[in-house]
């Protein structure tokens, strides 16, 4: 199965909403609640960043008949400027307003690499696609 | 301990109804959601000062039992709104965060 969500830009008031669906989607699946646990982590960062930090986006998340999900985050801009510094524990480019809501603290992109059991990042100012993988 | 017993404990007021009298079994106290979100455990209560709509799905997220707005914090209505909705309790003290976990350990957590 297949699912697409789209995300808004500065869309503070529903952000994490895909993430919930995303979440009682796999419970009903069936799926181990260690590996829904380091879904959730990593998928709501994600969308959180696409909230606080993109232009706006989509999350695309795919179950295979195997039980192997993939989660697919792309945004319109503007990109990440180095990605070396942003996967960075407590590095955060995120604006005093997301800072005041508890968003901001730098560890988004680390949570999410250490909770996925495939990472793949690729940032330009058109875009950032980001792909994670859980087994 | 229950939700019950633990809206029972000195300094804590109910914001909303416990429609399910979960157990506890931790306390995670933080105010930043990435650590809240990497380290809280399903089944914690959480302590915290942000008041805004977002915790509530940090808690789902976390399988939290409940929330207590520490040093008399308000949660936004957006806030209570949703936990409503969604069936999260929430709970609010005049204490702050560390007096409180005292008082939790005390009655029996």
């Amino acid at each position: 199965m297949k699912k697409t969500y789209t995300i808004l830009k500065d869309n503070y008031e529903d952000a994490g909403q895909a993430s919930r669906d995303i979440k009682m989607t796999l419970k009903m699946l069936g799926i181990n609640p260690k590996v829904l646990k380091r879904i959730s982590i990593a998928c709501y960062e994600a969308e959180i960043n696409l909230v606080i930090h993109s232009n706006g986006g989509t999350i695309t998340f795919e179950v295979n008949d195997d039980g192997k999900v993939k989660l697919a985050f792309d945004d319109t801009g503007p990109g990440i400027e180095n990605i070396e510094l942003a996967l960075k524990p407590g590095y955060s480019t995120a604006s005093k307003k997301a800072r005041e809501f508890g968003f901001g603290a730098g560890m988004g992109l680390d949570n999410m690499k250490s909770c996925a059991s495939t990472f793949d990042i690729q940032s330009s100012k058109d875009g950032t696609h980001l792909r994670m993988t859980f087994e | 301990m229950k939700l019950s017993e633990l809206s029972l404990v000195d300094g804590i007021r109910l914001v909303n109804e416990i429609k399910d009298d979960k157990k506890i079994y931790d306390v995670y106290i933080g105010d930043l959601l990435s650590f809240v979100m990497a380290n809280g455990k399903e089944q914690s209560v959480w302590l915290t000062v942000q008041r805004h709509i977002n915790v509530i799905a940090v808690a789902e997220l976390n399988d939290f039992s409940a929330i207590i707005f520490v040093e008399n914090v308000e949660p936004d209505e957006e806030t209570v709104l949703k936990a409503n909705e969604l069936g999260i309790p929430l709970m609010i003290s005049s204490l702050d965060a560390f007096t409180l976990c005292k008082k939790i350990y005390q009655a029996g957590l």
